[in-house]
Order: structure tokens, then sequence, then C-alpha cells
């Protein structure tokens, strides 16, 4: 770092030199009205040198003498103003009526005019992503993009978030969007530690190693007509994303430094409110058991270990027998003297397994140069504990990128170089016996952890129950997985301007990203032998993108009204990936975590993969009258992951853009700009690498010294092809009344045919699966943007920013003899499938029988029973998201807040059922009587149908149903101790009662911020000082969950993955209060 | 300069076409990138026997789904959870379903390739396990893909099922051509150490087949003719099993580099147990406590059987559903209020014979996943190398007590019903002796116990004093010596009803259980016996040509009466 630090100072003073007779000028710029305009970009004539105006409309830069501004902005007529010897200069911006040029990025990174653009995409300004106490780039998307939609998974530092564009459209291969950085695209992996639903680790995405402080501009290609020129890779859409080190801007002085700091707390997003009148125990027995369902406290009675009251206790307090805790007791019976231990609530022994985090991020950037030559540096830091016990995130980051013009030949690169460590625990249910998070919501009321040791004497984990939850204390510190991964980027870029009329362009880049993690399961865990003598997993993973892309621009001068835009060229992309697994077990020596310190070991996994892809593509734009153009464009793409004949597939793109507005000169006093456009475009996409023949896998282990090997389950189809995606997208764009109104308003649809997935076949075939082309898939949606502004004058505004996003996806064939794929899930208890006519990843699961829509109730023990076959449960997918972010402008003071919401859409929540099984929340509180469900008495022998289904027919009695009178108890309603064929209502149900309403309303994030006046900063040489505070995820609210259970829909267990809606009992997402500060000098 | 200007939009040109034109008849060797770079193409048979053999093994044995449940369905077994009310799913058995099928796919693969090269000692070996499979899945479930079975790639993705009856004179075809084979002159490759049953000695093999072909008329002989066939087998004792050493088993190891360990031991590492206690029911008939069968006798095999973690007078953790003395387990069916109860270093536990764990020395220590004080651990308890006892010689000799007794064979019933009982006693020192080798500890012989010949007496003066129960006699102790073969358990008491059990009781007649300590507690059995297992969920899911999910307790395999 420190001769990275002397290299960049001697950048300085190289930049500095060149540039001593210019000087600096202040300005301000206002509508004609007075009102300040910030956002305005202020660039000095023919060179990259700029800058924007502040909250309050001021700007200072730095010019020669006979320098002339450009001043510009969304919905203002481009003025320029020059410089002469004026030291302060206030600029009065028109607004825009006669042409709107405002110029947005596209595919390959070309700068078209907004005009010519025949479908939609939207772009993302830098300061939607910092100052927010978030450093995770697409956490701070969510809910301000329409047909974007992000999804936390789990709180923990370091974590993955999920980014679907217009739903999800492949379901072998990859599903989340392709991300471009500077030209070159930039592996999203994630390596995942291990499994939801057993117990793993919180994994973090590639794209966590962005730098949000280096972005310089983020623009989202939603469909397959703006996405088309990547071709196979962008069938999912394409973040494109520039860096500041990757472009050739730079700010208002010949070299300028700014640097941002911000620091917040954070804490668990909410808890649930527990009731604090019963402790362990069932039916209202005081025993040794995990759920709350145990006598009341306070009756001053000793009570037996069969839950038999012995004598009035003379402290007055209740006690249970030592025993009852039986490893602590023998562990440590001098805790407790007369072999007694208490029993009464402790209100916080959840609340206290949480602490306080926090999050400092740091950033420095530098920029400068000259007209023909710019470079800029970032140099960024983030430290961050979690709220979680042991849970943390660090990551630096530092890029360097340059650009000199010589002649014709304009020749750039960047580097960069990410380092992140990210350190957490295992999540997943309860019975997996490595999470702190198992029993963490469930702890039985009495029990406080913190007031007890949690290892015995010889160190090995105890707890209350031992053997039954993994105490969490312990786990903290003793299961955990330290992942650290390196990214380095490096990227070379050429453009020549041959003739006025042809530029051609060449870029080469490597993205090199490369993940070592530790995952450490100490000795005396539970669940396995190995577990108990304690084990590591080692994982290293290293995946290398090259990239080539050359392409040419040809813009030849027709006569008249047509413009002609032609763009040919060629991509070359490889990507390698290399992956190794190492397990030991049994440590030698208790608290040294390395494999050589195991008596056991073995490779998990050691593989090679490589991919190639060859693209042409072309594409021409042709322009008349600047009011109507139309795009064709087309991709021929050459991939080694299919079989050789299917391997080369053409495919086109064409859209088209009509601005009404002005073909019918209907401009007038309340409409300022009108268009429609309509875009059509397929796009191919490719299998996985290494699909291609079948194989046998070896075991990791021998058994008894001999090594094994099995057929591989999976066989692969010789005439595979490749699947593809054709969208029609149809969609208008207006403003009206001097801007105060615009709109963006976008239909699609979306079909995927063709889909590859290894596809489950009977094992009675010889096989578990078949990879082939299985079927069609489609998302239908529809896509808002709406921004208002309904106050402006002249000291405040108040503008209103909405994303609305509205997407359906539906499976709509499958190949003959497929009636429906199990997509991911559960065991068949509840998983997500796919079926021809229904939403995707629909829950399909156990459901409790019922006749004449009453439940059938088994008469031998009085609870409702399960149905014999699994049926549709509902559909996890949300009827539409909605993002609203009202900003007000005051003076320099800036406040911001974004409320969003999903709405519609079920999920399966472990974490719910388990609350209210075991009885600890306020939602079951009320419990000292007996339930009988309405429902009629069941024949328990089922009966088959014409159908040859077998189910469950209610007893009947003279031919009639007979209603239910079995009293149960509250707490059997909740919890059934797995009975053939009953179901409670909580654990140990049919799956429909784990699955809840998933609309959550949240208020996502609130940012106050401040410019200090420029007269005030110009003394200090600064150029502008913002100082802001700023709230994340401050409050939500969930209609359709159990009230008392706080619990937060948006938890997802599966990071990335497809799946979508469950909830294995993992972290929330934290609440955040954060200060920031940016100085530029 | 000028002239470059002018040029230069066509030279730029020039250079895109031919660089294309270069790059794509180069293409084809730059794309082809695609083989498989991490897993082979062809493996040897020996490493596909050791996985077969292995997975065999594990599906059957204790601690496995289905050792387990049938384990509970037969009454030696115990667990918190829904077997014990007969309410194994389709769900249940996906497990042992796939897993299943995917060995004897590999056994195809091993005959496909042996036959190819002449390997006539596996493709033997492979054709004998095959049979054996493929037979006992038919007795668990009764019909199965079996013609139509792994012809992928002959394009038939919906294998049809096929009824059990028509299967069986198949896999005694398949054991006769394997018999063939093993006779043959081989190739040259034999099988030794991947060979985890016999190390790969022929004539084991083919005394091994000839003994399941006999297991398999014996379990058709209520539906079909069976006595020449039976009378054939029996007439050359020297082709079956015909010693301790010559028994059809798996072996497994103990704790080492690799977890060889047989899969019941894994309750021993396991933190939360309740999931395979020896019941309540073999622990009162071994005990001479229930009053129908051999009352008062005490089994000298209990301390072998069963490691009681308590000593009477401790307390456990939780209240115990059922308890006798130091033995604490759950009743079939409970309601009790202690049920749930957690009591995982209080429960019973499997000893040394079933899942190689410990010889129960009445010193009620119990034994703990981890080291904890004062407690045995895991690690060290037992060796864990017990092996998957699949049909021993003490089996064979019950075959042919039953085969006698049905009239089907002739011969000696009582010399052979002895000299079955004399085996299984033999049989558990020679387990002990020559498989668990116990480090730890040290075991008594048990065929030199006084109390061995005064409990073999016993049961031969039962035998001999009551005609009528003879049959029931044979079926009882062939199920007391064959702890850890649930299945064949499950088979022979769906044939002959033996042994006596609690819960075949029509539903719903037996409400409450009183234990010997007093208790009494709710019981409740709400579902009828089940004649076979249900299909596989998952196949039946996506498998058209599969039939609908069965009703267990009205659908028979073939060859139930």
């Amino acid at each position: 770092m420190r001769k990275f630090l002397s290299f960049l100072a001697i950048l300085f003073f190289l930049g500095a030199s060149g540039f001593a007779q210019e000087r600096t000028i202040t300005g301000r710029v206002t509508s004609v009205e007075g009102t300040s305009l910030p956002s305005i970009t202020v660039q000095v004539k023919g060179t990259n040198i700029g800058t924007s105006t502040n909250s309050r409309g001021e700007f200072t830069i730095t010019v020669s003498k006979d320098a002339t501004l450009i001043l510009s902005g969304i919905g203002f007529q481009v003025q320029e103003v020059k410089v002469d010897d004026k030291t302060h200069i206030d600029v009065f911006m028109q607004a825009e009526t006669k042409t709107l040029e405002q110029v947005v990025v596209t595919a390959l990174g070309i700068k078209r005019s907004e005009k010519a653009i025949g479908y939609a995409i939207s772009q993302v300004k830098p300061d939607a992503l910092v100052e927010k106490s978030e450093p995770d780039v697409l956490k701070n998307l969510q809910g301000k993009v329409p047909g974007v939609d992000i999804r936390i998974g789990q709180g923990a530092p370091g974590a993955s978030t999920r980014i679907q564009i217009r739903g999800v459209s492949s379901i072998g291969l990859g599903t989340q969007p392709l991300i471009v950085v500077d030209g070159i695209p930039y592996s999203n992996i994630e390596v995942g530690a291990g499994s939801a639903f057993s117990g793993g680790g919180a994994s973090g995405t590639g794209l966590n190693n962005l730098d949000v402080n280096n972005i310089e501009s983020m623009t989202i290609l939603k469909g397959a007509a703006a996405a088309s020129l990547y071709g196979s890779r962008a069938a999912n859409g394409v973040v494109l994303i520039t860096t500041k080190s990757g472009t050739a801007e730079k700010g208002a002085k010949s070299f300028n430094l700014s640097y941002n700091s911000g620091y917040s707390i954070e804490k668990i997003g909410a808890l649930p409110d527990f009731q604090n009148l019963y402790g362990a125990g069932a039916n209202m027995t005081v025993l040794g058991a995990n759920g709350s369902w145990g006598g009341k406290f306070g009756k001053g009675v000793i009570y037996n270990s069969s839950g038999g009251v012995v004598r009035p206790s003379s402290s007055g307090v209740d006690s249970i027998p030592a025993s009852t805790w039986s490893a602590l007791f023998n562990a440590y019976p001098e805790l407790f003297p007369n072999g007694l231990a208490p029993y009464k609530a402790y209100p916080d022994n959840v609340r206290g397994l949480f602490e306080t985090g926090h999050l400092a991020e740091n950033s420095l950037n530098f920029n400068g140069g000259n007209n023909q030559t710019t470079f800029n540096a970032t140099i960024s830091n983030v430290t961050q504990d979690g709220y979680i016990m042991n849970s943390s995130y660090k990551k630096n980051n530092a890029s360097l990128g340059g650009q000199t013009i010589i002649g014709k030949l304009t020749v750039g690169g960047s580097i960069s170089y990410a380092h992140s460590k990210q350190i957490g625990g295992y999540f997943g249910q309860a019975q997996s016996f490595l999470t702190q998070w198992g029993r963490t919501f469930t702890m039985a009321r009495n029990w406080n952890m913190e007031g007890y040791p949690i290892t015995d004497k010889s160190g090995n984990q105890i707890g209350f129950n031992t053997g039954q939850y993994t105490n969490p204390l312990w786990a903290a510190y003793h299961n955990v997985i330290t992942t650290e991964d390196d990214r380095s980027v490096v990227n070379f870029r050429a453009s020549f301007k041959a003739t006025k009329f042809l530029t051609l362009f060449y870029t080469f880049g490597a993205n090199n990203y490369s993940l070592s993690r530790d995952a450490i399961i100490d000795q005396s865990s539970y669940g396995s032998s190995d577990n108990a003598v304690g084990n590591i997993t080692e994982t290293f993973f290293k995946n290398t993108d090259l990239q080539s892309l050359f392409y040419a621009t040809i813009s030849p001068k027709l006569n008249g009204n047509f413009t002609l835009d032609i763009r040919v060229g060629n991509d070359i992309f490889q990507r390698t990936s290399r992956s190794q697994g190492y397990y030991g077990s049994n440590f030698i020596t208790p608290g040294l975590y390395n494999l050589t310190n195991t008596n056991t070991k073995n490779f998990t996994d050691d593989s090679r993969h490589k991919r190639r892809l060859v693209g042409f593509f072309s594409e021409a734009t042709l322009g008349y009258k600047g009011f109507v153009f139309l795009n064709a464009a087309g991709r021929l793409d050459m991939t080694s992951t299919l079989p050789y004949k299917n391997s080369k597939y053409f495919y086109p793109s064409v859209s088209g853009s009509f601005i009404w507005s002005d073909a019918f000169k209907l401009r007038n006093n309340w409409l300022d700009y009108g268009k429609i456009r309509v875009g059509f475009a397929r796009a191919g996409n490719d299998a996985n690498p290494q699909n291609g023949q079948d194989v046998f896998s070896l075991y990791s282990t021998s058994f008894l010294g001999n090594p094994r090997a099995e057929r591989g389950g999976t066989t692969f189809d010789p005439n595979l092809t490749p699947e593809f995606t054709n969208e029609l997208e149809i969609g208008m764009d207006f403003q009206l009344f001097k801007n105060r109104i615009s709109a963006e308003i976008t239909w699609y649809d979306k079909k995927t045919t063709d889909l590859i997935y290894p596809v489950d076949v009977p094992v009675t075939t010889g096989y578990t699966s078949f990879y082939t082309n299985i079927g069609e898939i489609e998302n239908k949606g529809w896509e808002i943007g709406l921004d208002v502004k309904p106050i402006v004058t002249r000291d405040f505004t108040w503008k209103i920013h909405t994303a609305y996003t509205r997407n359906t996806n539906t499976v709509n064939k499958l190949v003959e003899g497929l009636t429906r794929i199990a997509y991911a899930g559960y065991t068949d208890f509840v998983g997500s499938y796919l079926e021809p006519g229904m939403p995707f990843g629909y829950f399909r699961g156990t459901v409790a029988a019922r006749y004449q829509g009453k439940l059938l109730i088994d008469p031998n023990t009085g609870w409702a029973v399960e149905d014999q076959n699994n049926t549709y449960l509902g559909n996890p997918n949300p009827k539409y998201k909605l993002g609203i972010t009202n900003e007000f402008n005051y003076k320099g003071f800036h406040l911001s807040a974004l409320f969003d919401m999903t709405v519609g859409g079920l999920f399966y929540s472990e974490s719910i059922g388990a609350m209210l099984g075991r009885g600890v929340t306020r939602d079951n509180e009320d419990r000292e009587h007996n339930v009988v469900i309405d429902g009629y008495y069941a024949n328990m022998t089922p009966v088959v149908d014409d159908k040859g289904e077998s189910h469950f027919v209610p007893l009947l009695v003279d031919g009639k149903p007979v209603q239910n009178q079995t009293k149960i108890s509250v707490n059997d309603l909740y919890f059934q101790p797995g009975v053939a064929n009953n179901t409670s209502f909580a654990t140990n149900s049919a799956g429909e009662y784990n699955l809840y309403g998933a609309t959550v309303y949240h208020l996502r994030e609130i940012t106050l911020g401040y410019d200090l006046p420029i007269k005030w900063i110009t003394k200090l040489k600064l150029s502008n000082i913002n100082v802001s505070l700023s709230g994340r995820n401050l409050w939500f609210y969930a209609p359709d969950i159990p009230k008392h259970t706080h619990h937060d829909p948006e938890l997802s267990s599966f990071g990335t993955s497809a799946a979508q809606g469950y909830d294995i009992v993992g972290a929330p997402a934290p609440k955040r209060y954060g200060i920031n500060l940016r100085v530029t000098f | 300069m000028i002239s470059i200007k002018k040029y230069s939009f066509y030279i730029s040109a020039f250079l895109i076409i031919s660089s294309s034109i270069l790059i794509l008849p180069a293409c084809k060797k730059f794309l082809d990138v695609n083989q498989n770079l991490n897993d082979p193409t062809k493996v040897s048979e020996a490493t596909l026997l050791t996985a077969a053999q292995r997975r065999i093994a594990g599906q059957f044995a204790l601690g496995s789904t289905l050792g387990n449940g049938l384990g509970v369905y037969t009454h030696q077994l115990m667990e918190y959870g829904s077997d014990n009310r007969y309410g194994m799913d389709g769900g249940a058995v996906d497990g042992p379903w796939s897993s299943l099928y995917i060995a004897v796919t590999n056994l195809d693969v091993i005959i496909d390739q042996a036959v190819a090269t002449n390997q006539t000692t596996y493709s033997g070996i492979a054709k004998i396990l095959k049979a054996y499979t493929l037979s006992m899945m038919v007795d668990i479930w009764g019909d199965i893909p079996f013609s139509e079975f792994d012809k992928f790639q002959e394009g038939i993705t919906q294998p049809k099922f096929d009824k059990g009856s028509e299967i069986y004179p198949q896999l005694l075809t398949m054991l006769d051509d394997g018999i063939t084979d093993l006779g043959k002159v081989d190739g040259g490759i034999k099988p030794s150490g991947d060979d985890i049953v016999y190390g790969g000695n022929a004539n084991k093999w083919i005394k091994a087949a000839n003994t399941i072909k006999l297991k398999l008329y014996t379990q058709v002989r209520l539906v079909q003719d069976v006595s020449s066939e039976v009378k054939a087998l029996l007439s050359n004792p020297a082709m079956l099993i015909n010693s301790q050493s010559e028994s059809f088993m798996f072996t497994f190891g103990t704790m080492g580099a690799t977890d060889d360990r047989y899969p019941g031991y894994g309750d021993y590492n396991a933190a939360q147990r309740g999931g395979q206690l020896p019941s309540p029911w073999l622990w009162e008939i071994m005990n001479g406590i229930n009053p129908d069968l051999y009352f008062g006798v005490e089994d000298p095999r209990v301390p072998y059987y069963i490691y009681k973690q308590k000593l009477p007078g401790q307390t456990p953790e939780n209240c115990p559903d059922y308890r006798d003395g130091g033995f604490i387990s759950i009743i079939f069916g409970s309601n009790g209020p202690c049920v749930g109860g957690a009591n995982s270093n209080s429960y019973s536990m499997l000893g040394i014979y079933p899942v190689g764990g410990r010889y129960d020395d009445e010193t009620g220590i119990p034994i703990s996943a981890t080291a904890s004080t004062g407690d045995h651990a895991a690690i060290n308890a037992g060796t864990g190398a017990a092996p998957q006892r699949a049909l021993t010689y003490a089996d064979r000799l019950y075959l042919e007590a039953e085969l006698i007794h049905a009239g089907v064979a002739d011969g000696d019933e009582r010399a052979v019903f002895k000299a079955a009982l004399d085996a299984s006693f033999g049989q558990v020192d020679y387990v002990i002796q020559n498989y668990i080798k116990p480090v730890n500890q040290t075991v008594p012989s048990i065929v030199s116990l006084p109390e061995t010949d005064f409990y073999k007496t016993s049961v031969m003066n039962a035998f001999d004093a009551n005609p009528d129960r003879q049959l029931e006699y044979i079926m009882t102790q062939k199920w007391l010596s064959r702890l850890g073969n649930s299945i064949d358990n499950y088979t022979d008491y769906r044939r002959t009803g033996f042994p006596v059990m609690f819960s075949p009781a029509p539903v719903g007649t037996v409400t409450s259980v009183k234990t010997p300590e007093g208790v009494v507690v709710p019981v409740s059995n709400g579902t009828a016996y089940p004649l076979s297992l249900p299909f596989s969920t998952q196949e039946i899911e996506i498998n058209k040509n599969a039939p609908k999910q069965k009703v267990p307790s009205t659908y028979k395999v073939f060859w139930e009466p």
C-alpha cells in the first residue's frame, strides 16, 4: 500500500506541474425562475475536465482563461458560457423545449442519444450508491430501478444479494445478469459454502469486490433488444458499470482529490415479542424440553424431573432439578448448590445473543491530467462487524486508470485490485447442529445462555438440552467460516479514428478471481461423528476470464434527412476455472485449525472447467429527421459447450423509436416530449461447460482400503441445442408540464425456449438425470418509472421518483413425458416445482386432508389429518414491487427517503414455524385451555379414488360426516410429535402451514445531507463538503405473518440461487444508522 | 497521409473481413475444449464392485432407513417418530429405492464390462449380487421395474413396473448364470480385497447363490410347489452355506482414516438419540417377561445385543416412556406423557453384536458423541466393525427347519432346529471374534457360558412340549438370531405371521400398556399392518408408467398368502 501511495504522489506532481497558469472559478446555476439546480454537468469545452453542481446549484472548477464551459442537465437546454476574466459565474438554465439530447450508455459502452433507443434501459447515478450506509452495490439499487428485482439474502456481513431482471428466464443455466465492468465481463460467481438447509455459510458473490466509490456510472440493459450484442451471456440482461478509473473523466481542476468517509452502527432488524409466562416443558408440564410449553412461572414451587410439584419453594422462586440440564449440572455441580435451578423468565435471553455492529467506509479518489492525458485513482476500505456475534467483513480496493490521446489514436487502460475477508458462522435449520441460529429465536424462556458456561471442564460444548441444539455462544466462535477473495482486473483499450466516419475500437481485458475458504466445525459439535471430533473444509477456487473485443463504427454521411450508424465486430471470450476442496477431520491438537492438524484427510473436489465463445456481431441504426430511428442487429455465436453440430447459432434483433411529439410538432405548454418504442430480439444461450459425455465418478474416500467408483448419474443429450430467448417490448416515454412529470412505461413479453436443464429421470432408467432441452418459460410484465416534481421553488424542491415492477413468470411447456420438475426445496414436504401453466417455482407439498372445505380429524388423536398426496400450495412470486423515493432540497439541505414494498407471493418460513411450534412468542401465549379443531372425523383407512390416488375420507355415520369433538391442547395445535398422517399447524405440520404471505413494506433508506456553502469552503481551498446522516432498514411491516414473530419475509436462505422463498432460519437484514462525510479538495 | 486517410476505411474493412475469414476455420479446434477433464470415462470392475457392495450393505444395515424402519415394523427396534405407527411413506423410501437401483445399475456395468473381456469371476459375482438385491426389493415393494430397467440408451425413459411373480423366476435363472460364470476359467483378473463379502472366493459365492435360491424357494412356498427344487438343493449341503465362515456377510471396518464403520454404529456418534432403540417387546421376550413366550427364561444374548446407559435406580435426563431397571426405551405407538422427553444419554442402545458397539458390562456408563467427563466416548466405546449379516449359516438352517416343518423337505426337524439354535449362538462369538474384534473391553465367549446351555435346553423343551407351536418357535428363534437383517424379518413375518407381535392386533384394540415397573402408558395403533412398503414418491412422480401410490396395508407381495 505504501508503494502504491508514493506512486500516486508522483502522478500528482506530474499532473500538477503543467497547469500553473490556470485558475479556479466558482459558479451558481439556477433556473430562470431562480431555483437552484443541482446535478448540472459543468464541462470545459474540448476537454475531459468537468464537475457537477451541488444541491445548492453551486460549483467550482479550474479553467484556463480562454475556456468555455458547457452546462448540461436533463430537461434543460445545453448552455455554453465563456469564462474570460470572471471569477464567479451565474448561469440561468432554460428548460428544455426543443430537443432533448440526453445521452445514454448502451451495449458495448456506446453512448447514444436517448431518442434513438428502441428499448428500455435504466441509468443509475453514482450518488444513488454512496452515502447510504451500505457497501453493497446491489442492495443500494433496491426499489430504485423499474424491472429490477433485488433480493437480500442473509443479513450477515458480506452475504450475497440477488438481482433479477425481468424474471427468471433460464432454469438450468445462470439466472443472474451479465455484469460488464469497463467493457469486460466481471464474473459474479457465488462459491457456495454448504447447504442452506443443512448448515452453510452466507457466502458472498464476486460482485462484492466492486468498489462503490469507484463507480462512475451504471446502466441496466433489461431486455434482449438492449443486450443482444453481448450474445449468449446476456440472456438475463446486463448491468453495465463504468468505473472512474475506467473512464477518462476528470474533475474540476487539473488535480482533484476527494475523500468519502462513513461510519454506521447496525443492529438486528427486528426481534420477536416473546412471551414470558411459560418455560421449557410440554403441555403445561415443566420438563427438560426445547419447547416453552411448560408450567406457568411464578407458582412458588419446586418441581421434580417429571414436572410434579415436590414442595413450595422457600425462596419463592420456582425451581427445577438441575439434572434437567444434565451436561451443565454434571460439569458444574457447584453452580447448583442445592441441586436446583431457577425456573423463571429471562426476557432478554435472545436479545443478549446479538451485538451492535459497526460499519466504517473510507475512500480516497484522485484524478487529474490535461486535455490529452488523464488519470484516476481510487483507494477504499470497508470494515464491518455485523450484529451477529463474530461476523465481519473487510474489503480493500485500489484502482488506477488513465488515458491519453495521440493524434487519432486514444489509448487507455486500467488496473484494479480488491481483497476481501469475510468471517461468519453457519446458517440453516435447527437440526443441522452447526449453527448459532438453530434455536436462537426458540430458546426456552427460562434459559439464560449468558449466565452459564458454554463448555465443560474438558472444553466440550454444553448447553441446556445438550445435544438437542448448538449453543449459540459457543457456535459463534467455534463453527466459523472464513473466506478471503482476491480480484485483479487489467484492461487495455484503444480507439482509432480512421476517417471522419470510421472509428475502430479494441479492448482486451483479463479478470482474475480467486477465493480461499476455511470452514471449521470444531470438536464437540453435534450432528455427525465427524462433527464430534471436529473438521475443516478448505476450498480454493480460481476463475480467469479473458476477453478480446474488436469493433468498428461506421457513420457515413447520408444526404438529407437520414443518419446511419453501423457497427461490426468480433469478440472472443474464454473462461477457465479451477476448484479444489480438501477435508480433514478429527483435530489432533484442539484449537489449531488446519489440515495438518487432522487425523483424517481427503480431497472433496479437484476440477477444472474451460469454455470458449467466439461471436461476430453487427448492427445498424438508421435515423430520419431525428424523430424516427430503426435499429437492426445480429450476432453469430460459436460456443465450445454445445455439440459441434449445434455450436453455431445466429440471432437477430430489431427495434425502433418514434418521437411523436417532434414528428407531429405537438409540443405545447403541457407536453414536452413523447416517444414510443418497440423492440424485438432473440438471444441465444449455450450450455454449461464439460457437459457432453457420460463419465464415472470416483468417491473421495476408499472403503476398507478399496477405491470406489460409480457410473455418473447424468447422461447427456448428443443433440443439445441452444436456449433461445425471444422478447418483444413496447414502451413509451413522455414528459409533461415543463418536466414536472416524466414517465417511462414498458411492457414486455419474453419467452425462453429449449431450456437446458439436467432433468430428473426415474432412477430405474439407470440414470438420475438427463442433460437436455426441456421446455419453455415466459416472463411478461410492466415496468413503470415515474418522476414527479410537485414543488419547485427557488429554495425548496420536492421530487418523487417511483419505480414499479410487475412480472409474471410462468412455465409454458415441458417436453413430452415430463409432468413437472422438482426444482429445489426441502423434501416433498415443501418444494419448488416447474410445471406447464403454473407460476415459476410454485410451492408444492403436503396439505391437510379436507372434506367439503373442512379439515378431517384423526378420531384417535384429535389432530388434523394430512392428505396422502402432494399438491399445489402457492406462488412464491410477488405480484408487484414498488419503490417510492421522496427527495427534498432546501438551501443546501437534502433529504431523501426510500419506501419500498413487495406485494403478494408466499414464502416458506422455518423460523416462524419453529417459533410457533416452540411456543416462545406472544402469538400463542393464551394457552391454558383446550381447543377443538373445526372439522369432521376421518376414516383413518384411506380410500383409493377413481384416479388411483388414495385419500382420507370422512367417517360416515348414517351416511353423514361427524363433527370433531376431540379436545387437544394449544401445545398440540402447534407441535405434533410425529404421529403418522397427522398434522399440527406449525411444527411437524403439513407443508401448507409453514407458508406465509410475503407482502412486506419497508422504509428502506433515509438520508439527510448538507452541502456547505461554496463561499465558506473556497476559503479552505476546497471544492465541496457534504455531510449526511443516513438510516437503512429502519422499519418494516409484514401484514401476513404471525404478528408477534416480527419476521421479515425478505430473508432468503438461498442467496443468488433461482429458487427463492425459503427462510431456513437465517439472519434478518440489519438496521443501520450512519454518518457520512464527503470532501472534494 | 492524405491517401491513407482516403483508403483507411477500405483497409479497415479488409482487416475485419480477412480476420473473420481467418478465425472461422480455426474455430473447430479453438472450440474443442469441452472434454470432461475431471472424471474418468472408464474404470475397473474392482472399483465398481466395492462401491456397489457398500451401497447394498448400507441400505439393508441397521442405521439405514430400511434397516431401522423395518426393524420397528418387526418390533426389534423402536423409534420416536412415525415409523412406530407404520407410517413410512413414499418420501421416506426415496433414498433406499434410488440407492439400491444405483447399485444394481453399477452391477450391470460390471456385467457388461466383464462379459466383454471374459472376466467371469466378476460377472458371476455381479449377477449373484444383482439377483439377491432385486429379490430383496421385490420382497419390500412387491412390483418393481425389471424388464425395462437400465435401458435409457435404448430409449426407455419411463420403465414399466413388472410383477414380482414374473421377476422371481428370472432372478433364479440369473443366480444359475452367476454360478455358471463362476465355474468358468476367467480372463485372469480376479477380485480380492475389493470383494467385501468373500474376498473373491468363487466357491463361497457359489454356495451363497445356492442358499439364496433356497431362501427364494422358501419364500414362495405358500403360493407355489417348490418341493423338488428345495430337495435338490438340500441334497447337496456342501454346495450351500455350510459353516460360519461361509456366511454371506458384507464386511465393515473399524474407525480409521476413512469411516468404514457399520451404519448402525452411527447412533454412538449421535448427539440426539431415539432413532434406533432396542424395543421393549424384544427386551421382554429376551428377559422372560413376556407371559406367552419363554416366560421366566432369560436369553444370555441380552448384554451382547443391548447396551444399557443406566443402572437401575439411576436418574435419566427426562422421565422415560418405558423403563425396566436400567433398560429405557419407547413403547410402540406410545401416547405417553414422557414419549418426547430427550433421553439421549439414558436410552438403552444396540450393543456389540448388532452394531459393533459396546458389550454391556453393567456399569451404567453413558456413551457420548464427545468424551464428556465420565462417559464412554463414541470413538472408543466400540469398534463399529459389525458385518451386515445377509444370509448366515444359522439362517440357512432355520430355512431348512421351516421347510421340513412345512413338509416341503425331508429331514429331522428337531435336529435341524437344534443345529440352527447352536449356530445362532456360535454366530455371536464368530462375528465378535472375527469381525468386530473389541479392543477396549473383554467380551466373554457366549457359547461357553452355562446360561447358554440352560437357555438352549429351555428352548428345546418348549419346542418338544408344544408341537402346535413349533413353527412359531422356529421363526421366533430365527428372529432373535437375525437382529440386523430387518428386511428378511419383515418378509418372514408377512409369510408366516411369526413371531407374534404387539401391534398387529386390529386397529385401535390396544389402548394401553403396563410397564414392568407398573406404569400404565396410553398407546394407540391407528394403522393396519403394511403388507409392503409404499413406492418411492420420486419415482412415481416422474415415471408415468409407474402405478399410483399403493395403500400399504392392502398391497401384497405375490408370495403372501
